[in-house]
């Protein structure tokens, strides 16, 4: 159902920051592991 | 190792920065739902007086007529009462009249003054002339002024 109100608009956007951050954070973590194990994956193409 | 903690903590930032902004949007979105609450409790406060302002010009209306319309009924009646005695008026007149009449009549027959065939022709005549102006005028009341008078 898509937002009506100017409220529920800025909770979706809110909620798409969040998960951003969310991945962010999973990807900082992942890199810590590689500079820990010394290892690297493979460009998937994100920059 | 550095950078990543560096990355982290603006993550932190960003993700507090996210919560704040959260909690003032929905504190915004709850005064706007305040308010439009209090305007609709007014704007239906302002519906129900001015339906009640309607019903009470409508009852002010209505005792404005039935008191002009008791007021009419009473001056009519009044005027009518006034035509009527009126009418009882003359009609008490005209009935003197006719007693004055007959008095006058059996007093000359009986005084004594009425002594010739000619005497009592002419207060036979008196007596018929008078008896005919007041029948007259009682028809006259009877009709044109019980007429004139109005009904209700």
């Amino acid at each position: 159902m898509a937002p009506e109100t100017n409220f529920e608009v800025a909770t979706v956007l809110l909620d798409e920051v969040d998960a951003a951050l969310i991945e962010l954070r999973e990807a900082i973590a992942e890199l810590r592991r590689e500079r820990e194990t010394g290892e690297e994956t493979p460009d998937d193409g994100r920059s | 190792m550095a950078d990543l903690e560096k990355l982290e903590r603006t993550i932190d930032r960003l993700a507090q920065a996210t919560d704040e902004n959260r909690k003032e949007i929905r504190a915004a979105n709850e005064a706007a739902e305040t308010r439009e609450k209090a305007q609709a409790l007014r704007d239906q406060r302002h519906s129900r007086r001015g339906f009640w302002n309607r019903v009470l010009v409508v009852i002010a209306l209505v005792g404005l007529v039935a008191d002009l319309g008791i007021s009419v009924v009473f001056w009519r009646q009044h005027v009518q009462q006034d035509c009527l005695n009126g009418i009882r008026a003359r009609s008490a007149v005209v009935a003197q009249s006719d007693r004055d009449n007959v008095t006058n009549l059996i007093i000359s027959i009986g005084s004594g003054k009425i002594r010739t065939e000619a005497q009592f022709q002419k207060a036979l005549r008196d007596f018929t002339s008078v008896a005919e102006a007041n029948n007259a005028q009682r028809l006259e009341i009877g009709t044109a002024d019980a007429n004139a008078c109005p009904l209700f």
